[in-house]
């Protein structure tokens, strides 16, 4: 029978451990790792410093989930399908849904996980550890992201945009190089937060506009008195004061006092209605 | 004798690409041929924050080669939705030695090598042999992404390297001024040799507000002009990068928890650098509308009446009592007063002007 001599990748791979290391031995229990069950992978989680092994084989009735960790982690990214029609890849992420790698096989070989029992397989590093090849140290260094309270994850480039009151700008401070010595300076971005309300917020309550009809408020007075004219704004309290008598006057029988719900304008003398 | 090795067994084998018979047309006579084994030995692809790239949905694919003289311009690309119109360009000579490795970034493919060699050159240039070394050509490309860069760093949508073999097989079937095309996906790379850096770091921070809440004009006043467009996402700054700090600005609180890595922005009346003494803006240009003094465009508190002699309310009660007549005129915004001393004794009849006010609202 003709041997040959340089086989495709894939076929290449097929009788042998890769992606797995040499010295894995594929065995848990009476779980069995086959030679040809995967055929290529690669792995670069977020968090991965190497030595990373399938750790974990979670099987539910109708799906497979491949947990990929280190020695630290036991689960650091996963990979899920379909037990009844598996795919020909299998891709992974991590807990942030962050890309994690990918495993290359064919669906009649990854269908040999129907066979598994229902239940969590765990592997040791001394098992199914990969090659190092097949992972690709990602070491958590700089800022990976952005996590809010609720897991929400953002990462690539960030939008920070203050509303509802909240505003943010950006300031350039300076600070000491770590050779104090030599006397230099580095600019340094800093965002600032101020938190200063919005002042109209009823009106955006209110929205759409509809329900919110701008008042009509009165922003002066002008009192007319025969050809004279006079047009009075508010103070510094939006009060206006209205008296009555002037200068030339002082002993005016006008009279302009306040009630409890407002403004009383009447005069004072004797009256006809009495007696 | 055999010369065992990774690159030496790559070139007998379609590595790395995935096993794929006669999937190359020549454009030339429109015959189909398989793809040489001996041209690639190795090939990876960094996919960046832009690619759009998912493994296992998206591939990365040989689609064209051409030939000038003894030139081979490669060209790869990606069904990845991010990558569209930008592809990887490797250019080999056929008298370069084994194992060339080239690294490149994407290119936009209207700048295409391809395109533009076999289109800027006529045949008495081919026959002069005028045509431009690699260097100028690479160079030629290069100027014209950097001319489209801006204020942010620029980064490749998507990368890669190329390690080569040799060149002779494939110079048998590709004439010169021809070009060898496989469709998409037809010569697939291996997806273990890709590599993503979706969702693997935060690359640049940027800041930007929302819109205030703006004041309306009344119904029947002149509505408020701004010298902006209102009801925008203002950008404050674009592209912060290397260390940036957050500050406590207005009425603001940051905390710092160093066990858990995270960072907690609060509110807190005077807290950070206290209450503000004026508004602060939005953007730098944000300036009131015309005819007012707030920002967002609202009455401040003495622009309006807000009382008369201190009475004050929603609505106020103007009375009128002995001695004193009242005429209400609400379309005309005027209240007559007429101080006719009715209801007093009098000693003359002389006629008093009457004292009006009139109220304006806009």
């Amino acid at each position: 029978m003709p041997e040959i001599l340089h086989p495709e990748w894939r076929r290449h791979n097929e009788p042998t451990k890769y992606p797995f290391a040499e010295n894995a031995t594929l065995r848990s229990g009476n779980n069995l790792i086959l030679n040809e069950l995967f055929l290529d992978a690669i792995f670069y989680p977020v968090g991965n410093a190497g030595n990373l092994r399938l750790s974990v084989v979670e099987i539910d009735h109708d799906s497979t989930t491949i947990h990929i960790g280190t020695p630290t982690v036991a689960r650091l990214a996963s990979g899920e399908f379909n037990q009844f029609d598996p795919p020909s890849e299998v891709r992974f992420t991590d807990s942030l849904g962050r890309a994690a790698g990918v495993i290359v096989s064919e669906p009649i070989r990854l269908s040999i996980f129907q066979s598994w029992a229902v239940g969590t397989h765990t592997f040791t590093a001394a098992q199914s550890a990969f090659a190092a090849t097949v992972s690709i140290p990602s070491p958590e260094i700089g800022l990976r992201g952005i996590v809010l309270e609720d897991g929400t994850l953002f990462t690539g480039d960030v939008w920070l945009v203050g509303d509802d009151g909240v505003v943010l700008s950006k300031e350039e401070v300076e600070v000491p190089t770590v050779d104090c010595d030599q006397g230099k300076r580095l600019t340094r971005p800093i965002i600032r937060v101020d938190i200063v309300g919005d002042t109209l917020f009823r009106r955006r309550l209110c929205s759409p506009g509809v329900l919110f009809n701008t008042p009509r408020y009165v922003k002066q007075i002008t009192f007319i008195e025969g050809n004279n004219r006079f047009t009075c704004t508010p103070d510094i309290l939006g009060d206006i004061k209205m008296m009555a008598g002037n200068h030339l006057a002082e002993d005016t029988v006008l009279r302009v006092r306040t009630t409890e719900d407002g403004i009383k304008i009447e005069s004072v003398g004797e009256r006809t209605d009495i007696g | 004798m055999a010369k065992p090795g990774f690159y030496n067994d790559n070139r007998n084998r379609a590595y790395p690409i995935v096993f794929c018979p006669e999937k190359m047309l020549l454009n030339c006579d429109g015959t189909l041929h398989d793809l040489p084994d001996d041209v690639f030995v190795d090939f990876g692809a960094l996919m960046g924050l832009d690619s759009e790239y998912v493994e296992a949905s998206h591939i990365v694919y040989l689609a064209n080669i051409c030939r000038i003289e003894d030139v081979f311009i490669f060209e790869f690309r990606s069904t990845a939705p991010g990558t569209f119109g930008r592809s990887l360009f490797f250019t080999r000579n056929l008298e370069d030695e084994l194992y060339v490795t080239e690294d490149v970034e994407d290119a936009e493919e209207a700048t295409s090598l391809c395109s533009l060699s076999l289109s800027s050159f006529s045949s008495d240039d081919l026959v002069a042999g005028s045509i431009p070394s690699l260097p100028s050509l690479s160079s030629s490309i290069s100027s014209e992404i950097s001319l489209a860069s801006d204020d942010c760093p620029e980064e490749p949508v998507w990368s890669g390297y190329l390690v080569t073999g040799t060149m002779a097989t494939l110079a048998t079937i590709l004439p010169s001024g021809c070009t060898l095309s496989a469709g998409t996906g037809d010569v697939q790379v291996e997806p273990a040799l890709i590599r993503s850096l979706i969702g693997h770091y935060a690359r640049t921070l940027n800041l930007a507000n929302d819109d205030r809440t703006r004041a309306d004009a009344p119904d029947g006043c002149d509505p408020l002009v701004y010298e902006f467009a209102t009801g925008e996402t203002y950008i404050q700054a674009e592209c912060l990068v290397g260390q940036p700090r957050l500050k406590a600005g207005y009425n603001a609180t940051i905390f710092q928890d160093d066990l858990e890595n995270s960072i907690t922005i609060g509110a807190g009346v005077g807290a950070g650098e206290g209450e503000p003494c004026e508004e602060v803006p939005l953007f730098d240009e944000e300036v009131p509308p015309a005819g007012r003094t707030t920002l967002d465009g609202a009455e401040r508190c003495n622009d309006t009446v807000r009382s008369i002699n201190g009475v004050g309310g929603r609505i106020l009660n103007l009375q009128t009592g002995i001695g004193a007549s009242q005429i209400n005129l609400p379309d005309l915004h005027k209240i007559v007063i007429d101080v006719d001393m009715s209801g007093l004794a009098t000693c003359f009849d002389e006629q008093t002007d009457g004292a009006s006010g009139s109220f304006d609202s806009c």
